[in-house]
């Protein structure tokens, strides 16, 4: 037998039960190889040193602890769920709202339309699209505000309402500049 | 009296007070993986806590039909060597309670065997990488099978036998060097300990 193959079964032995007759082979092995008896004893101290070790035990206040994290996990994914229901919901109320008022406006547009200034019943679609996008975002960033301070999330942690605020801002500025661009035109056509 | 299966069943319905109970009776057997791997008293018990509420968020996922314990070893096995991965070289933070290393009432005497043998244990694990810390760990102080291990640790029960075999090589090999240091500095080294208060834990 050689060497390295009496080593391996030296470690097996430790984990399970090595047929007698390769137990035989292993001592016989061992009996005449002296670097391998030393090994043997090695990974017997290793073993010995580890085996006699009790499982240590662990700090006062664990249990108070994760109990602690877990409550803090479940708020974060409370939070996490009801300002995506509240952001979802305010978003479908605020297009419904404005949907329906803003549907006389579309009606009245059509009528510029059927009097044949197409570009100016362009020009309101676009607008009520601008003014829908900008009001969703406000009114969501203001609901995932709320929502997180009555979990009590410091607003410090947030990004998302001054994200929110500032595309409805550059959004409702954009729409204003293309009315009153467009406005600039109509005036100077009727002089 | 309610058994583990019930708090599991418990826990999913909402009751945090069967969760606690699933907590008292397993934090001994996740703080001591979490020690022996990381090697380090305040990061093993972040581990500790980070492993409970990693299996209290995934609990729906346990599958009843697997031991629970194997389940949430994992967890924490997983979690630590993660961290050993992240960390270039580990920073070895021993217990400082007695209570933590001794059975019941320790006494001055047996803390400081006890105190040198965890030592030893520590520089004797620190030898080790993560890929065979967990094994040698799982073994020894879990006394699980080489194929519980490899489930936990997601290897085949051959590839396990293997790396057990090369890790009590590596930690032969040192004990043989520090064997010959330890004739001259009998104190140093896991080894070491042989010579000292601690030499009856070397017997099989």
């Amino acid at each position: 037998m050689r060497c390295s193959r009496a080593r391996e079964m030296m470690s097996l032995s430790l984990d399970e039960e090595v047929p007698p007759e390769d137990t035989r082979k292993l001592q016989e092995h061992i009996d005449e190889c002296v670097q391998c008896l030393h090994h043997r004893e090695r990974i017997h101290h290793i073993s010995a040193l580890f085996g006699s070790a009790p499982l240590v035990k662990p700090t006062d206040g664990l249990v108070e602890a994760v109990m602690r994290r877990v409550a803090t996990a479940e708020i974060l994914s409370a939070a996490r769920g009801h300002s995506t229901v509240s952001l979802v919901a305010a978003g479908l109320l605020v297009l419904c709202v404005l949907g329906m008022g803003n549907l006389f406006v579309v009606v009245s547009a059509y009528g510029f339309a059927q009097s044949g200034t197409v570009v100016e019943f362009l020009s309101d679609l676009i607008g009520i699209v601008w003014k829908l996008i900008s009001v969703v975002t406000l009114l969501g960033g203001i609901g995932w505000e709320v929502v997180w301070h009555a979990k009590g999330i410091a607003v410090s942690q947030q990004i998302v309402f001054p994200l929110m605020v500032c595309v409805s801002l550059m959004l409702t500025a954009l729409w204003a500049h293309i009315i009153w661009n467009y406005r600039g035109v109509n005036v100077s056509q009727e002089r | 009296m309610l058994n583990e299966r019930q708090w599991i069943q418990a826990t999913l319905q909402g009751d945090k007070e069967a969760f606690t109970n699933i907590v008292e009776k397993h934090q001994g057997a996740v703080f001591n993986l979490a020690y022996r791997l990381l090697l380090n008293a305040v990061e093993a018990e972040d581990a500790a806590q980070e492993s409970f509420v990693r299996a209290y968020t995934h609990l729906s996922t346990y599958d009843p039909a697997q031991s629970f314990i194997t389940w949430l070893l994992s967890i924490t096995a997983h979690y630590c060597i993660d961290v050993l991965r992240r960390s270039r070289r580990a920073v070895t933070v021993e217990l400082d309670e007695s209570r933590q290393l001794c059975d019941g009432e320790a006494d001055p005497e047996r803390y400081a065997v006890a105190r040198e043998r965890d030592r030893a244990i520590r520089q004797a694990l620190d030898l080790l990488s993560p890929h065979y810390r967990p094994i040698v760990v799982l073994r020894y102080w879990y006394d699980m099978s080489c194929k519980e291990i490899g489930k936990i640790v997601g290897l085949s029960e051959g590839a396990v036998k293997v790396r057990l075999h090369r890790a009590r090589e590596m930690l032969a090999q040192s004990v043989r060097q520090q064997g010959d240091t330890a004739e001259s500095r009998p104190d140093e080294g896991f080894n070491g300990l042989k010579e000292t208060e601690g030499n009856a834990l070397f017997k099989s």
